[in-house]
């Protein structure tokens, strides 16, 4: 059964990867004209040039042999060059992912950390004042649109109070030589390391800070609700008329129980997070996936909208699997 | 049958009476009034504002709010960048966001709804394949469907409302089949069933005990397209510059950050404060439809 289970994943894993390449491959032919036209807009072209985008596009083959050279390139991460650098998709997706996966890994560091605290220290004051405060405060956290609440940190911490620098990775006159693509590792390869480290984090905090408010919000409520419940439990009172003190009670033998709720919800917010990521970044003009898929719409730059859409996508949905199979690793009454 | 019937007009007036001051508290009761008071400005600001959101006064460009130095009656909340009527653009954009909330709910509704109760009524291979596309739907990132459907239909405001409407169609689609599910395996649908009534009345009956969490599931929506539309906006890829609308606004705002920032405050205070009253009352009537929930 367990095999089967895990076969049948990866089966809808893949079925799923080819109906995001269908979408990403047709994309670009249901935008109503001619994309080649589209795609050169109104800068006008030869004919001699047109008939050569065109070939190089592969527009000029019947469309099932279109799919199937799509499919092909796919397989071998050739994913076209894009029209405004002229650099490979593909290298330019490499690039951007490490900007972004930094950003939200801190933000799920921030997230996960708070919310779960935020949240047991509602569950242990139920009722109270604090509680009601806390829950209340949650519901302002995720009715939040991140977009002006990121302006509004600028405003005050960078503009006003100076406290943070307003936008990028890096400030310019730090030098620093990308080695991994991660700032704050790459910091330590620069002459000055702790001054370059310095300065990456305070780059790094408010961006961080304004992903992680809508995924804290909603942890600390899930973390709350299920805390609450396993507080309850005949093992909790066990467990305190063995004379445990209270937070060996709440940190031993309740958070763990209280968790796998909390893992589902921080699994499913993988695609939520990377919403996120984009409005942060072009409040940020932080150099990653989002700004970058934004910029090719902005300039119609199809063939970074088509391999955005399809490596994006696809990166959710396989963290998704991985989430999956971690969960049912962790719990084992679901490993059926 | 009667049984079940008189149940329904009970439950009718208790729903009404949820809304009562008495049984809402201070709290509620005054995000209940908030609320309404930005349905009422939706509804009818429009006609009570003496200059046009696209209107131009080259003379007061920038202008502050009336309280702050420099600021006039004139323009109660300020002008921006172009000179135009804060107060004005931010009424007009009240219509915008709660015409797109209403619409989306609709559409989520309508469709989504239909979707789900075929689901769970039909079953087997239907079943399958409505779950498997809500699967795909809710595994991209909702801002790249939003892409997906803007790069065909060009950004604007409708495609922005697809985009909106399509992005809270699976979350229904889940609630509502899986809510008629337990609800159609229950006793008084089986025995309904085997006395023979028609699939009209069993449908009618399924239904109207789903009602409390599809009308939960309606809540979310709305203020989720709120926020996804206004984020749309910000992005550039929704409602176009002249139309005033709340992410717009803010996006225009961005520039003027330092110089003008009630530019920023206001469209922003709006976006929370409708989408935040919204989600709290959901929250009450949750607590008081489903007290099993919490």
């Amino acid at each position: 059964m367990k095999g089967s289970g895990f076969l049948s994943k990866i089966g809808s894993l893949l079925f799923t990867l080819w109906l995001l390449s269908l979408v990403s491959f047709f994309l670009i032919r249901m935008i109503p004209g001619d994309p080649v036209r589209l795609m050169v807009g109104d800068r006008g072209i030869t004919e001699e040039s047109y008939q050569e985008i065109k070939k190089n596009l592969g527009l000029d083959k019947p469309i099932l042999f279109q799919y199937k050279d799509y499919v092909v390139k796919l397989a071998k991460f050739d994913l076209g060059t894009s029209f405004i650098t002229r650099v490979s998709v593909w290298d330019e997706f490499k690039e951007k992912l490490k900007a972004t996966a930094e950003l939200s890994f801190f933000a799920m560091l921030i997230a996960i950390s708070v919310g779960l605290l935020l949240g047991i220290y509602a569950a242990v004051k139920r009722g109270t004042i604090i509680d009601k405060a806390l829950m209340t405060g949650s519901v302002v956290g995720f009715s939040m649109p991140i977009f002006w609440w990121g302006l509004i940190l600028i405003l005050y911490m960078s503009v006003r109070w100076g406290l943070t620098p307003v936008s990028g990775r890096i400030s310019a006159i730090t030098d620093i030589e990308s080695v991994t693509g991660f700032m704050l590792i790459d910091a330590w390869f620069s002459d000055e390391p702790w001054a370059a480290f310095k300065d990456a984090v305070s780059h790094l905090i408010l961006p961080s800070v304004v992903l992680a408010t809508v995924p804290l919000a909603s942890i600390a409520r899930m973390t709350r609700s299920s805390f609450v419940d396993v507080l309850s439990e005949d093992y909790i009172r066990t467990a305190y008329s063995k004379g445990l003190t209270r937070s060996k009670v709440y940190f031993k033998h309740a958070l763990r129980n209280a968790l796998l709720p909390v893992i589902t919800v921080i699994g499913l917010m993988m695609g939520a997070l990377l919403t996120g990521a984009i409005l942060t970044e072009t409040i940020f003009s932080w150099p990653g996936l989002g700004r970058w898929l934004l910029a090719g719409v902005e300039s119609r730059d199809f063939p970074v909208i088509q391999a955005g859409i399809f490596l994006i996508g696809s990166l959710v949905m396989i963290l998704n699997f991985l989430i999956d199979i971690i969960y049912k690793w962790v719990n084992p009454r679901l490993r059926v | 049958m009667t049984a079940i019937t008189m149940d329904h007009v009970k439950d009718k007036d208790s729903f009404l009476s949820l809304f009562s001051p008495k049984q809402m508290g201070v709290a509620t009761t005054g995000l209940f009034f908030i609320f309404s008071l930005f349905c009422l400005i939706a509804l009818f600001g429009p006609f009570l504002m003496p200059y046009s959101p696209s209107e131009v006064f080259t003379q007061q460009i920038l202008t502050p709010p009336f309280w702050q130095t420099g600021g006039s009656m004139a323009h109660i909340l300020g002008t921006d960048d172009l000179g135009r009527d804060m107060l004005t653009r931010l009424v007009y954009g009240a219509r915008v966001s709660m015409g797109v909330g209403l619409l989306a709910v609709f559409i989520a509704l309508t469709i989504g709804g239909a979707l789900g109760f075929l689901s769970s009524y039909i079953g087997g291979r239907v079943d399958q394949f409505i779950m498997r596309v809500t699967d795909i739907l809710m595994s991209l990132p909702s801002i790249l469907l939003a892409i997906i459907v803007v790069t065909i239909l060009g950004s604007g405001l409708m495609p922005g409302v697809i985009a909106v409407s399509i992005l809270s169609m699976p979350a229904m689609i889940r609630l509502v089949r899986i809510t008629v599910w337990d609800e159609k395996e229950k006793l008084y649908i089986m025995a309904n069933k085997s006395l023979g009534s028609q699939h009209k009345t069993v449908i009618k009956n399924i239904l109207m005990n789903c009602k409390g969490p599809i009308l939960i599931q309606c809540m979310l929506t709305f203020s989720e397209a709120i926020l996804n539309i206004a984020a749309l906006g910000f992005l550039g890829l929704g409602a176009q510059p002249p139309q005033s609308e709340w992410g717009t606004m803010l996006a225009d705002s961005k520039d003027f950050i330092e110089t003008a920032p009630w530019l920023l405050y206001f469209p922003g205070i709006c976006i929370l404060l409708v989408v935040l009253s919204f989600n709290l009352l959901g929250d009450y009537l949750r607590d008081k439809l489903d007290p099993k929930l919490l």
